[in-house]
């Protein structure tokens, strides 16, 4: 079994991973320096979620120059996930799921749709 | 006939290319109900019957896919052939996994009615049969003509939407 960890979203009863390595640990500190990028606002639109509330959270990310902070949503936990629990998209949906930014989806609890996120993806274009 | 008896007729393949030898102008068809409406689909295009009772819904796709179902921890595209067909949602815990092996994929039915052998001769051609057509053919069946699935370009259709959705 190989284990990884992911830093776990959960979001109008959606859940997202995200790749814990690309985080820094300083997570959670706001930095006026790094880029900031509304996740939460990125997700309202890819998922077409209706709502805007919950707690504000920061992530920072680097990308080797650049560095950024991602404003996310409500609960946060990290979790060790067995990697064989997460699939791709079967193949006719994978290039349109690619292209929003989503890597994959757990479905070992099928009545709780986890879908990991491809974070390079999703800061395209992000100021 | 039970699911299991059906399952395992169109799972035993060793019968089938023995069968195969005996005559190759026959095929097999899986005669299936979608609402009240009967259809038929070449056996060879099918992997098993599958039946579950949850889909997991996904964003963004056209609305005839209706999500993924978890099939022993894979996850199999779930395609509403009543709402390809008739815009109309279909209700079923019963799918038809086709038989790809580089994809998961299944359609959603009402039930399987029967597994039948003809003679390729007694298929009949659609005559116009345009690229938009989900059906290429029909058979004659207890008096009644079940239309046969045209496999390559329902998958076509279904690449082309969810590329344009």
């Amino acid at each position: 079994m190989t284990k990884h960890p992911f830093i776990k979203m959960e979001y109008e009863n959606i859940s997202f991973l995200l790749d814990k390595d690309k985080f820094s640990p300083d997570s959670g500190v706001v930095t006026k320096e790094n880029k900031h990028i509304n996740l939460q606002e990125k997700l309202n639109s890819i998922f077409k979620i209706d709502n805007s509330g919950g707690d504000e959270m920061y992530l920072h990310y680097r990308d080797g120059l650049n560095s950024y902070s991602l404003k996310i949503s409500t609960i946060v936990s990290v979790e060790r996930v067995d990697l064989k629990q997460i699939k791709p998209m079967p193949k006719l949906l994978r290039e349109s799921f690619l292209k929003k930014g989503i890597l994959g989806l757990d479905i070992n609890d099928i009545k709780h749709p986890t879908y990991l996120l491809d974070i390079e993806n999703l800061l395209k274009g992000g100021e | 006939m039970d699911k299991e008896e059906l399952i395992n007729l169109i799972g035993n393949k060793e019968s089938e290319q023995k069968e195969k030898k005996v005559s190759s102008k026959q095929i097999k068809i899986i005669i299936f109900q979608i609402d009240d409406r009967c259809y038929g689909v070449e056996a060879s295009f099918i992997k098993e019957i599958y039946t579950t009772d949850f889909i997991h819904p996904l964003p963004f796709v056209p609305v005839y896919i209706r999500g993924l179902i978890n099939k022993e921890g894979d996850p199999f595209t779930v395609v509403d052939l009543n709402m390809l067909f008739n815009q109309v949602k279909l209700e079923s815990e019963t799918f038809l996994i086709i038989s790809d092996s580089q994809d998961y994929l299944s359609f959603m039915i009402s039930d399987v009615l029967d597994i039948i052998r003809i003679e390729k001769s007694t298929i009949m051609e659609i005559l116009d049969n345009s690229s938009a057509s989900y059906f290429n053919s029909y058979i004659d069946y207890h008096d009644e003509k079940i239309f046969l699935l045209n496999m390559d370009n329902i998958l076509s259709k279904l690449a082309s939407d969810i590329e344009n959705d």
